[in-house]
């Protein structure tokens, strides 16, 4: 388990793929001996929260709840914000360009590849369309029972909206963008025809895997903290009510 | 390596993890389950047969009042208790035998190791490690790709659609591919069926 005393630099070597989380809480590298507690305050970033995410994210048997009331929903709501910017302009990007660049050194199979890239875009789009929903619906939504609560407003409004659909149902929608995914790996290990440079092959996959291990433990907080924290804030928007 | 499954049923994490440690390394099982109640599994009780099963004695009554509830549950299965200390074998008839936790990691190992070899390998494994697809899956594929749902392609071969499911579902296991794009994918790659076909 990371711990507030653990030196930054330390944590990084326990798990290098925290740094695209340190990346997305604009913390710079060159940590020196720095503890997590340092730098937390150092950015201004909250010290549990910060914990919670990268123990939810380092570990993926970890439960976060206890110091939930200690931060705020819009850190939250900001981290995975950053995430799914990352996502669309860096990952994607950079998966789709490696694409590219297979078709174009490997003209006998055009065929097969275009395939490969028309799979892809499917798959984009739909990943796309995910974080659309939660930026548009799902994270308003959360705000407006956020400015609700801090205002102490009986929102008659919302309080049917949240009635008619809860957080839990939010998140409960899965789509199949996990299972595009999981498709595309086994296209490329399993079903392309032999090609003459497969290291981009290699390349490209390398990134799927690094793409899905982000995306299973991105999802992972949005079910562990952010959903648990925004049910306890419709409770208490409930109590409003009583 | 075995490839049996072995779930652990514990109280005590540093124990259970000792002997997950154990399993891993010394005996080479893969699979390992864990939990800490006999309620946590209510949803796949039939996941309990063809298993090592571990059970650590603090849970022992509530292991007790479990097999008198499912009794049958176990076919093909052993079941090994987790003692702390010799004194507490009285309830040997219930179980195929007992891990004392101050053996040697040789005697632990051993007593694993008997009991794996006696659980019988599943007899499914074979086939379902054969990726190819039999005539009828490929036309199911072909249908898929053209677009047909279930209950379409239920209609043009004269099944039901469970059994058209049914179908789906080994075809995405062989495959490893879950999606109607993915199998299109496929579906040309292996020549089951062309471009044209599919833009008409």
């Amino acid at each position: 388990m990371i711990v507030s005393t653990m030196k930054m630099a330390d944590m990084i070597h326990l798990n290098y793929m925290l740094l695209s989380v340190i990346n997305r809480l604009e913390m710079k590298l060159g940590f020196g001996d720095a503890t997590i507690e340092d730098l937390c305050r150092k950015h201004n970033v909250n010290t549990h929260f910060f914990l919670e995410i990268v123990n939810t994210f380092h570990d993926k048997n970890y439960f976060p709840q206890k110091r939930m009331q200690t931060f705020s929903v819009l850190d939250i709501i900001d981290y995975l914000r950053k995430t799914h910017k990352f996502y669309l302009n860096q990952k994607l990007p950079i998966i789709e360009k490696m694409i590219n660049e297979l078709i174009d050194e490997n003209q006998a199979q055009k065929k097969s590849l275009t395939l490969l890239v028309s799979f892809f875009t499917e798959y984009k789009q739909e990943l796309i369309n995910h974080i659309e929903r939660e930026e548009k619906k799902v994270y308003p939504y959360i705000l407006e029972i956020y400015n609700a609560l801090e205002a102490k407003s009986k929102n008659q409004e919302l309080f049917n909206k949240m009635n008619a659909y809860s957080i839990e149902k939010y998140e409960g929608e899965h789509d199949n963008v996990e299972e595009k995914l999981f498709d595309l790996k086994n296209i490329i290990i399993k079903y392309l025809p032999p090609l003459v440079d497969s290291n981009i092959c290699n390349r490209i996959l390398s990134e799927l895997f690094k793409l899905e291990k982000d995306l299973n433990d991105h999802s992972r907080i949005e079910d562990k903290v952010l959903v648990p924290k925004v049910s306890q804030m419709e409770e208490s928007f409930r109590k409003l009510f009583a | 390596m075995s490839k049996i499954t072995v779930i652990l049923f514990y109280r005590n994490y540093l124990l259970c993890s000792g002997l997950e440690h154990l399993l891993k390394n010394e005996i080479g099982v893969s699979a390992i389950f864990k939990y800490i109640s006999f309620d946590e599994i209510d949803d796949s009780l039939h996941a309990l047969s063809e298993k090592l099963i571990i059970v650590e004695d603090e849970l022992l009554d509530s292991y007790k009042n479990f097999i008198a509830e499912n009794a049958g549950l176990f076919t093909n299965s052993k079941v090994l208790l987790l003692v702390k200390s010799k004194s507490k074998n009285a309830h040997m008839d219930l179980f195929d035998g007992i891990l004392d936790i101050t053996s040697s990691k040789t005697e632990l190992a051993e007593i694993i190791n008997k009991q794996l070899r006696l659980i019988p390998a599943r007899k499914s494994k074979n086939q379902d490690e054969k990726s190819d697809l039999s005539e009828r899956e490929k036309t199911i594929v072909k249908l898929v790709a053209l677009g047909k749902t279930a209950n379409e392609i239920a209609d043009v071969l004269f099944l039901s659609s469970h059994t058209v499911i049914t179908h789906r579902k080994n075809i995405s296991k062989k495959l490893g591919i879950k999606t109607v794009s993915g199998l299109t994918v496929y579906a040309i790659l292996n020549n089951i069926v062309t471009f044209e076909e599919i833009s008409a």
